[in-house]
């Protein structure tokens, strides 16, 4: 709603900027660039934003600012400089560095100053802070990843072995990797790392560094990783590795060192003002951040169960938490609403996982299923409800609403996500799949809507696991990984029942018979164009139930976790057909798709626990479905003749 | 009572080409009346079948099942009044279910479908009665699923799912004719068996004469679009296929003499 306020202000100064008449020439317009809202960069905004109102650029008076943020969709960016340069804007400012680098490629007339960029010489701004382009100028945060290694075996001096996840396709991945392994060399530890390609592999991510002897991490900047932080505390903290975070922004570490972003947007702000005084961008030296900050979390010292030697306490530029009885009074209100984590070393906690979430997959596969063999449907739709899903019930669940009620209104969005699919194809002809595409791309922004950004952490707020913990008794010690798996075990049982109950009633019989036989059925008085839309409304009930039990398993939402979901199902539903070997029951058909889900996620592991590059791992997802799907058709194609139909 | 007046129908080809499949047609068929209908590939005689049931609606005319305007019901709501056994043996039943299942579906044909799971012990027993009489040795089949029945079986089936709820009409499109001679005939007699049982009124499009003439009791002959005679009762009787072909020779040419009369027509 503000954003639509904001821009609606805008469009009186886009035509005036657009009619480009002499007198307004005069005034700068700004064109501010952010690429998603994580909180580092909304730091350095706020930085930014407050150097000119202290230097007395008030916006919308003294000067106007067209305020972008591409809600972390890349090729945005690009779209937003060219609107930049037809709306006329005189400087650009741009925060984090694919924002920049789209600035550095679109726009080579007019000023461009930057802030919160780690490293502006590896995308090409420049190659020193005074050699540079001449349209460019900012303030870099180069962070401590070193001295974060360093202070990290000074307060964990049993944890001999470190480790770090990191994101390929991050530009600035192998120079901060390089900055943590000098640490580790000065310190005399080793350190590991393992690539994490998505915010969906960052919890077997950890569980792939337990593996490989790492028992402490020290996490590198990444923006993907940054976005869905709150994942990598979760899995550290069950894992029983202590977290030190390499950036203050990120919230739930015990110990951050790092710059403030903050700092370093006021920085860029100022140089924003030597430019908009008439100063040349190309004789101002880059400024490179050097105040650390060193932020100690006691209440998530006490989460993970360690104590961080007074020396660095005394240290810390800010303590949050503390021992005094009056400091835990302010956070009251929410432990009382928190039990600590429960921890189990449980040696097959990395299997456990992938099982449980398997079962969170079978709602998923039984959608596919549901969709594309029941109704004969090509449904796309999952690649988005399966978001809506986890969006809706993470969103809900943070506002404070019931774990078990925000899932249930998790289903409604989901069935009218699959219902709006079903009347496009059946009421305006449109063809399957591309009617799924349609609402497939409609979620997106939908999900972005309904999450207000582009990550929703689930860290600390009850899920359905603290519901678990509620009913079973005190008595029994389960971990959350635990408590979850036979929660889900639970459910997915549950609802196989139901789904074989309903598949056999009278209207479930009707259902199957639409995609079976068209002709058919219509001709037993069955609305075909109906029963599509209620069948993908279902079916999208049911991926998004998984959605949401995903998202309360890995602790967030994140508006990428559903590309690849409709692969992922129909895999399961292929892997289940192949372990039926012929056609048997509605019963053991069901079953045989669910062990599909849970099989599929166990290979997934496998690849990821046997140190698979995960770079590879869609590649070997799809090599696999491949099989799944040709085997059968060469182990029959003798019998071809009669089974072809 | 069903009624059948002016009813008309043109085609447009992909090319663009138009092609008149009913130039209005009239109809009229008395309760429990079972009458065939004959004619040449492309004479209407399945348009005229299908605009019944409702696959598309007509351009013009009026369609009445008992005493109500079924003309512009799509084809799912006029099926409440209708049973229907198609030419291809497969288009009637659903092969990845079961036998009892396709009955139940069928039973339910018109009326609202519940949560219910219908398929009871006493339907297994009724549907088992049922399959009996069909003396197609489908009795112990019940549970097997459709797609592992003969031709000749599924229409079997299909047929007694038609009439398992009376219809108010039945529309049978040459539905022997994809079949070998031994089970076309057991589906004849089947046929005459269930429609004599429930003095069904019935329309059968045959493209055998003899069929035309042996069942029923009143039969259409048509021709482009058009019907070209009508017979019952004592002028059908007595007649066989020779006779019949030499009367639809003569019909023909005298209707395409004067239709090709009119100049510009």
């Amino acid at each position: 709603m503000r954003r639509l306020r904001q821009a609606v202000r805008f469009v009186p100064l886009a035509l005036i900027a657009a009619c480009g008449t002499k007198k307004d020439s005069a005034r700068s317009i700004i064109g501010y660039a952010q690429v998603s809202s994580v909180a580092a960069l909304d730091e350095a905004r706020d930085g930014f934003f407050k150097a000119l109102a202290d230097s007395g650029y008030v916006r919308d008076s003294s000067i106007t600012v067209l305020e972008r943020n591409a809600q972390g969709d890349i090729p945005t960016l690009s779209l937003i400089m060219s609107d930049f340069i037809q709306q006329g804007v005189t400087q650009v400012a741009t925060v984090s560095s694919v924002a920049t680098q789209a600035a550095l490629k679109a726009i080579t007339d007019r000023p461009i100053i930057f802030g919160a960029v780690a490293n502006p010489y590896i995308i090409g701004a420049g190659t020193s802070p005074t050699n540079h382009r001449p349209n460019v100028t900012g303030a870099e945060i180069p962070l401590p990843v070193d001295s974060a290694v360093m202070l990290a075996h000074e307060a964990f001096p049993e944890v001999k072995e470190w480790g770090t996840l990191f994101d390929p396709a991050d530009p600035f991945a192998e120079f901060y990797l390089e900055k943590a392994k000098a640490g580790a060399a000065a310190a005399g530890v080793r350190f590991v790392t393992v690539a994490c390609t998505g915010p969906g592999d960052i919890a077997s991510g950890i569980q792939a560094l337990k593996a490989q002897g790492a028992n402490g991490v020290v996490q590198i900047p990444s923006v993907m990783i940054g976005g869905a932080f709150s994942a990598v505390v979760k899995s550290t903290r069950q894992a029983d590795m202590p977290l030190v975070a390499t950036s203050t922004s990120f919230g739930g570490a015990p110990i951050a060192l790092g710059l403030s972003f903050y700092a370093n947007g006021y920085s860029m702000g100022l140089l924003m003002i030597r430019v908009l005084r008439g100063e040349n961008p190309a004789t101002i030296p880059f400024q490179a951040e050097r105040r650390r900050r060193l932020v100690i979390d006691l209440n998530a010292a006490r989460e993970y169960g360690v104590t961080i030697p007074a020396t660095i306490v005394s240290r810390a530029d800010s303590v949050i938490g503390g021992t005094g009885a009056s400091v835990t009074s302010t956070v009251g209100a929410r432990i009382t609403n928190q039990q600590p984590v429960r921890r189990g070393n449980n040696p097959f906690g990395f299997w456990l996982v992938a099982v449980t979430q398997g079962l969170a997959y079978a709602a998923l596969a039984w959608g596919v299923y549901l969709a594309s063999r029941t109704l004969h449907f090509a449904d796309i739709t999952p690649d988005g409800s399966f978001t809506l899903g986890a969006a809706v019930a993470a969103s809900l669940i943070v506002g404070g609403t019931d774990p078990l009620l925000a899932t249930f209104v998790a289903v409604l969005a989901g069935m009218v996500a699959g219902y709006v699919t079903g009347v496009l194809h059946t009421r305006l002809g449109i063809k399957d799949l591309l009617a799924g595409i349609l609402v497939m791309t409609a979620l997106y922004s939908v999900n972005l809507h309904v999450m207000g950004k582009s990550n929703v952490s689930l860290l600390d707020v009850g899920t359905l696991v603290r519901d678990v913990h509620r009913i079973i008794p005190a008595s029994v010690t389960w971990s959350d990984d635990l408590s979850l798996g036979v929660l889900f075990f639970a459910i997915t049982i549950v609802l196989g029942l139901i789904l074989a109950w309903y598949l056999r009633t009278d209207f479930g019989m009707a259902m199957r018979a639409v995609g079976d036989n068209p002709a058919m059925i219509t001709a037993q008085g069955v609305d075909r164009r109906r029963m599509i839309e209620l069948g993908l409304a279902l079916a999208n009930g049911l991926v998004a139930f998984s959605g949401a039990l995903i998202a309360q398993q890995q602790g967030f939402a994140d508006v990428g976790m559903g590309v690849g979901t409709l692969v992922a199902g129909m895999a399961a539903v292929i892997m289940g057909e192949t372990l039926l070997f012929k056609r048997r029951g509605l019963g053991m058909t069901i079953t045989m798709v669910a062990a599909g889900a849970i099989l599929f996620r166990g290979m997934v592991s496998l690849a990821l626990r046997l140190g698979l590059n995960p770079i590879d791992l869609k590649l070997i997802t799809a090599v696999f479905v491949l099989a799944a799907l040709a085997l059968p058709k060469l182990r029959y194609s003798r019998a071809s003749g009669s089974a072809s139909r | 009572m069903i009624e059948i007046i002016g009813l008309e129908k043109t085609f447009v080809q992909p090319g663009g080409e138009r092609v008149i499949a009913l130039r209005g047609v009239d109809l009229l068929i008395k309760s429990g009346e079972f009458v065939t209908v004959i004619g040449m590939n492309g004479s209407g005689k399945s348009t005229l079948l299908n605009a019944v049931a409702g696959t598309f609606l007509p351009d013009a005319g009026t369609i009445r099942i008992g005493n109500i305007d079924v003309t512009r019901q799509p084809e799912f709501q006029r099926a409440a009044l209708i049973g229907r056994v198609f030419q291809d043996p497969f288009k009637g039943t659903c092969p990845s279910m079961s036998v009892a299942e396709n009955l139940r579906m069928a039973e339910l044909r018109g009326v609202r479908r519940g949560l219910r799971v219908g398929l009871s012990h006493s339907s297994l027993e009724r549907y088992h009665a049922l399959l009996s009489g069909l003396k197609m040795r489908l009795e112990g089949r019940l549970q097997a699923s459709m797609g592992t029945l003969s031709g000749g079986q599924r229409q079997a089936v299909t047929l007694l799912m038609a009439t398992l709820r009376r219809p108010q009409l039945l529309l049978l499109d040459e539905h022997t004719a994809a079949l070998d001679p031994r089970a076309a005939d057991q589906i004849i007699n089947i046929t005459n068996q269930v429609v004599r049982e429930h003095a069904l009124t019935t329309l059968m499009v045959t493209h055998s004469m003899e069929q035309a003439l042996e069942q029923g009791d009143r039969t259409i002959m048509m021709h482009r679009g058009e019907v070209l005679a009508d017979l019952s009762g004592t002028e059908r009787e007595g007649l066989n296929a020779g006779d019949l072909l030499q009367r639809f020779t003569e019909l023909r040419y005298t209707i395409e003499f004067a239709v090709a009369k009119p100049p510009g027509g």
